[in-house]
C-alpha cells in the first residue's frame, strides 16, 4: 500500500502552509523532506519557497525580515529580490553591485486551492491538487513527530464522529468520510516528521465553520497523541542529523521513512 | 522614579522593561549580576526578595517581585487607557489571569532550557524542552482558532494585554534553549505582531520584526 | 583512555581553554568536554589540576590532589585554565597589555553554543554585521559601508592581524554616551581564539582589549569564554559584564542559526565579498593549518 520505491519524491509536489499561514512581511519557517525553506510572500502576493540558507554566510533566512519586494539577511543585512533570490543590495558596500554568485537558491512554488505547494524538483506545476474537486475549506495543520507514512497509516484505521472511513487515494493523500467529507495531505517533513494538512470538500456557513474545524482539530490531536505514544512501528526512520541524512535522501540514496 | 532591579539577558525583567517603554513609564536600571556572579543570591539583594529572584521593582516605597504582578501594577497604574489590564470585564480579567499563570509555566520550561542549555544551570533540560513544546502545541492552537476569529492577541478585544507580554519574552528566546519554533507558526506570526506594538523595544536575543506593509 | 589517534592532531597538541579561574569553585570536581572528550577540572588551592574523566568522580564531588592520578598539562593565563589533550610544542600566546596593572579583568561568563568554535570566531572578526545584529550599540543603519582595512599573516608564530578597521558606533562601550568612529585592531593567534584591541575611551593612546577565548566541545558546540582588559575606573562590574552580554546575547542566535554549523574550508558553498578580507585570511589559515575539528575540511565532501 505505502509503495515508496516507485515515487520520485523529489519531484513531487507536497503542501507546505495553507494560504493563510503567509501574511505579508512575514516569512514563514518550512521543510520538506529534511530540505529546509523559508517561505514569504511578497506585496505583489506571489510567494517565494527558498533554500532557508543565505548563500553569504550561511544563515538561515527564515529569521530575516521580509520588506516586501526584497528578504533581507538578519546577519548582514543582504537583500534578495523576489523571484530571482538575486542579491540586489550589499549594505557592507552600498555603491557595488553584488556579484551573480550572491543568489539564494529558489524551488518551484504555487498557490492553489487554499494551499501553498513545493517540489524539491523539477517537475511541471500540477493544474489540480487533492483539493480541486471541490470548494474547499482549509483546516487547521498539525504537526506530527513522527514519519508521514506513519500517520497515514494511522488515519487509515482512526474513526470517530468526525473523521471516519478513511481510504488512501496514494502514499501522502487520503480522502475521509464523516459529517463533513474531507481531503488530507501530507507533507513529509523529514524522516521522523511530517504535517498533516486538510480541507473540507465544502463551502461551510460561518456560524458553522469554527465549530467544525475545531472538531477536526480535536480529532486530528487524538490522531496525535495515539501515533506519537505508540512510537513508530510500521517504518524504523532514523533521527535525523543536521547536516547529512538529507541530502542522501533527495540523492536517492536512501528511501524516504527508511531507516538511514 | 520607578527602580527596577535588572539584568538584560532576564526575560523576566525584559517583560518590564517593555511594558514601561510601551506605556511611556520612565524608570532606572539597577544591574544586579546574574550571572556569573550570582548577585541574586547575594545578602544585600536577599533582603530586597527573600526569594532571591529577578526582577525587584520599586515604585513610591512600595515593593514588588515577580514579573507578572509587577506587569498588573504598572498596567493598572499607568495605562490611562485601561486596555492592558481591563479591570472593568471580569471574563478578560480572568482569561489574562490564566495567561499569566501559563507564561509562569513558559518559565518553568523554556526559560530553564535556556539557563541550562547556555549557561550551564543544573536543570533537566530535555524534560523542560519537552514541557515547553507541550505548552507552545497548546499556545498555537490558540492563537491559530484567534486568528481565525480575527483576533491578533491572547485574550478577546483589539489591544494586546499584560498576557501577551508576560507570554511573549520566553517564547520569542525558546531557541536559546534549544527549542524550535519551526512547528509554531501561529506563534510566530503572535510574535511579529508583539513586535509591531507602538513602543516595542528589543533585549539582546530577540530581533525586531519587518515594518507592516502600508 | 582516549585513543589519541582518534583526535584531530592539529587540536589535540594545542592548548585548549577550559574554564575560568574565577567561575571554578574551590576543591570540587567540575565535569566539562573538550574535543568531545570528558575532561574533569578542579581547583586546588592556586593550582588547577585537569584530567581525563573516566567516571570515577561526580561533578561538584570534593577532590584533593592526591586523588588525581594522571593530570593534563595546564596553563594558568589570563585569568583562564588552559590545557591540552596531547603534546604542545610551543606555548600559549600572550597579550602583554593584559598584565598592566591598572586594568580591569574582567571574566564576563562562560555561554556555551551551538555551533563550532571557528564559526564564533569569524562573527568576532567581523563587522559588517554591526549595524544589524548590534543595532544602535555597534553600528547602525545607514552607516554600513565596511571600509578597506588591512590584513596580515605574520610568521613565527603564525597569526593574523587586521589593522586600520573603522567603523561608526553609537555606543561603543559601557560609557559611551556619543557616537563616533571607532578604529579596531583584530589578531587571530590560535584556530579558536581571536582578539579585538580598541581606543580605550578613558586614555586614548592605550588600548583596551576584548577576546574571545573558544572551547571547542564538540565539532558543532563550543563554549564562548569572553575576557575584557579594560581601562575603566568608572564602571561596576556588572556595568561592564551587562554590555558584553548584551552584545554576545545578541550574536548566539545568529551563530545558532549558520547552516552548516561547522565553518566550510571550501570557497565555493559561500560567497565571500570585499569586506570578508579577514574572514577569508582566516578560512585560509585554517585551511594551511591541516585543522579538522570544527571545520568541513576541504577534501572531505560536506555532510560525510
Amino acid at each position: 500500500m505505502h509503495n515508496c520505491q516507485d515515487e520520485p519524491l523529489i519531484n513531487r509536489w507536497f503542501p507546505v502552509a495553507g494560504t493563510t499561514e503567509l501574511p505579508k512581511r512575514h516569512v514563514f519557517h518550512g521543510q520538506l523532506l529534511g530540505e529546509e525553506l523559508a517561505l514569504w510572500r511578497s506585496d505583489d502576493g506571489t510567494v517565494n519557497a527558498w533554500e532557508n540558507r543565505c548563500p553569504h554566510r550561511g544563515v538561515r533566512l527564515s529569521i530575516g525580515i521580509n520588506l516586501g519586494s526584497e528578504l533581507k539577511c538578519r546577519y548582514h543585512g543582504m537583500q534578495f529580490a523576489t523571484g530571482s533570490g538575486q542579491c540586489t543590495f550589499m549594505p557592507a558596500h552600498r555603491d557595488m553591485p553584488p556579484a551573480r554568485a550572491l543568489c539564494v537558491k529558489t524551488y518551484s512554488c504555487i498557490e492553489l486551492d487554499g494551499f501553498i505547494w513545493v517540489t524539491l524538483g523539477k517537475a511541471a506545476a500540477p493544474g489540480a491538487t487533492l483539493f480541486s474537486t471541490g470548494p474547499a475549506t482549509p483546516l487547521r495543520s498539525l504537526p506530527y513527530n513522527v514519519s508521514a507514512l506513519v500517520v497515514a497509516d494511522a488515519l487509515t484505521r482512526h474513526n470517530d464522529q468526525v473523521i471516519a472511513r478513511v481510504q488512501p487515494i496514494d502514499a501522502f493523500g487520503l480522502e475521509a468520510c464523516g459529517p463533513h467529507p474531507a481531503i488530507f495531505a501530507l507533507q513529509p517533513v523529514d524522516h521522523d516528521r511530517c504535517i498533516l494538512h486538510g480541507a473540507i470538500l465544502s463551502a461551510v456557513g460561518s456560524e458553522d465553520r469554527v465549530a467544525i474545524l475545531h472538531a477536526f482539530s480535536d480529532s486530528m490531536s487524538e490522531l496525535r497523541r495515539a501515533v506519537e505514544s505508540a512510537g513508530t512501528r510500521l517504518l524504523a526512520p532514523e533521527r535525523s542529523k543536521s547536516e547529512s541524512a538529507y541530502r542522501r535522501l533527495i540523492d536517492g540514496q536512501v528511501r524516504y521513512g527508511m531507516a538511514a | 522614579m520607578i527602580t527596577l532591579y535588572d539584568f538584560e539577558l532576564s526575560g523576566n525583567c525584559y517583560k518590564l522593561r517593555l511594558l514601561m517603554s510601551i506605556l511611556g513609564v520612565q524608570h532606572e536600571s539597577r544591574d544586579v549580576d546574574f550571572y556569573p556572579g550570582r548577585e541574586h543570591k547575594a545578602d544585600w539583594f536577599l533582603k530586597i526578595n527573600p526569594l532571591g529572584q529577578l526582577p525587584v521593582l520599586i515604585d513610591d516605597g512600595l515593593v514588588l517581585r515577580d514579573a507578572q504582578a509587577i506587569l498588573v501594577y504598572l498596567a493598572s497604574r499607568y495605562d490611562p487607557s485601561g486596555k492592558w489590564y481591563p479591570r472593568d470585564d471580569p471574563a478578560v480579567l480572568g482569561q489574562i489571569a490564566m495567561w499569566l499563570s501559563f507564561a509562569d509555566s513558559i518559565t518553568a520550561t523554556a526559560s530553564a532550557a535556556r539557563l541550562q542549555n547556555a549557561m550551564y544551570f543544573d536543570l533537566d533540560g530535555d524534560k523542560a524542552r519537552a514541557g515547553a513544546h507541550g505548552l507552545f502545541r497548546v499556545l498555537d492552537e490558540h492563537l491559530w482558532f484567534g486568528e481565525q476569529a480575527g483576533r491578533d492577541w491572547l485574550c478577546p478585544g483589539d489591544h494586546p494585554t499584560v498576557a501577551d507580554i508576560a507570554c511573549f519574552p520566553y517564547v520569542a528566546l525558546s531557541e536559546d534553549g534549544g527549542i524550535s519554533r519551526q512547528d509554531y507558526p501561529a506563534i510566530r506570526r503572535w510574535l511579529d505582531r508583539v513586535k509591531r506594538i507602538p513602543g516595542f523595544i528589543v533585549m539582546s536575543g530577540i530581533f525586531p520584526a519587518a515594518v507592516a506593509a502600508a | 583512555m582516549t585513543d589519541p589517534s582518534r583526535l584531530d592532531p592539529i587540536a589535540a597538541n594545542d592548548w585548549q581553554v577550559v574554564a575560568s579561574l574565577e567561575e571554578l569553585p574551590q576543591g570540587r570536581v567540575v565535569h566539562s568536554r573538550l574535543l568531545s572528550q570528558p575532561i574533569c577540572i578542579a581547583k586546588l588551592g592556586e593550582d588547577v589540576a585537569v584530567w581525563q574523566d573516566d567516571g570515577r568522580m561526580r561533578p561538584n564531588q570534593l577532590v584533593t590532589a592526591a586523588q588525581i592520578r594522571e593530570g593534563l598539562p595546564v596553563i594558568l593565563r589570563f585569568g583562564y585554565v588552559w590545557t591540552s589533550l596531547g603534546h604542545p610544542n610551543h606555548d600559549l600566546f600572550d597579550i602583554p597589555e593584559c598584565a598592566e596593572p591598572d586594568r580591569r579583568q574582567v571574566v564576563t561568563g562562560c555561554i556555551r553554543v551551538n555551533v563550532s568554535a571557528p564559526r564564533a570566531v569569524e562573527n568576532f572578526l567581523d563587522m559588517g554585521h554591526f549595524p544589524f545584529v548590534h543595532t544602535n550599540y555597534l553600528g547602525e543603519e545607514p552607516h554600513t559601508e565596511v571600509k578597506p582595512y588591512q590584513v596580515e599573516v605574520t610568521r613565527s608564530p603564525t597569526e593574523i592581524i587586521a589593522t586600520n578597521c573603522l567603523f561608526y558606533q553609537p555606543k561603543a562601550n559601557t560609557n559611551a554616551t556619543t557616537g563616533f568612529e571607532v578604529e579596531y585592531v583584530y589578531r587571530v593567534p590560535h584556530p579558536y581564539c581571536a582578539i579585538l584591541y580598541k581606543s580605550a575611551p578613558e586614555a586614548p593612546e592605550r588600548r583596551d582589549v576584548i577576546a574571545l577565548f573558544c572551547q571547542p566541545i564538540e565539532e558543532d558546540w563550543m563554549n564562548a569564554h569572553v575576557y575584557m582588559s579594560l581601562i575603566d575606573s568608572v564602571s561596576t562590574l556588572a556595568g561592564m559584564r551587562r554590555f558584553q552580554q548584551t552584545i554576545f546575547g545578541q550574536d548566539r542566535p545568529i551563530l545558532e542559526n549558520q547552516v552548516p554549523k561547522r565553518l566550510p574550508l571550501d570557497t565555493r558553498s559561500e560567497v565571500p565579498i570585499r569586506a570578508d578580507a579577514m574572514s577569508a585570511a582566516y578560512r585560509r589559515y585554517l585551511r594551511d593549518s591541516g585543522l579538522s575539528f570544527g571545520v568541513i575540511p576541504v577534501e572531505r565532501p560536506a555532510g560525510a
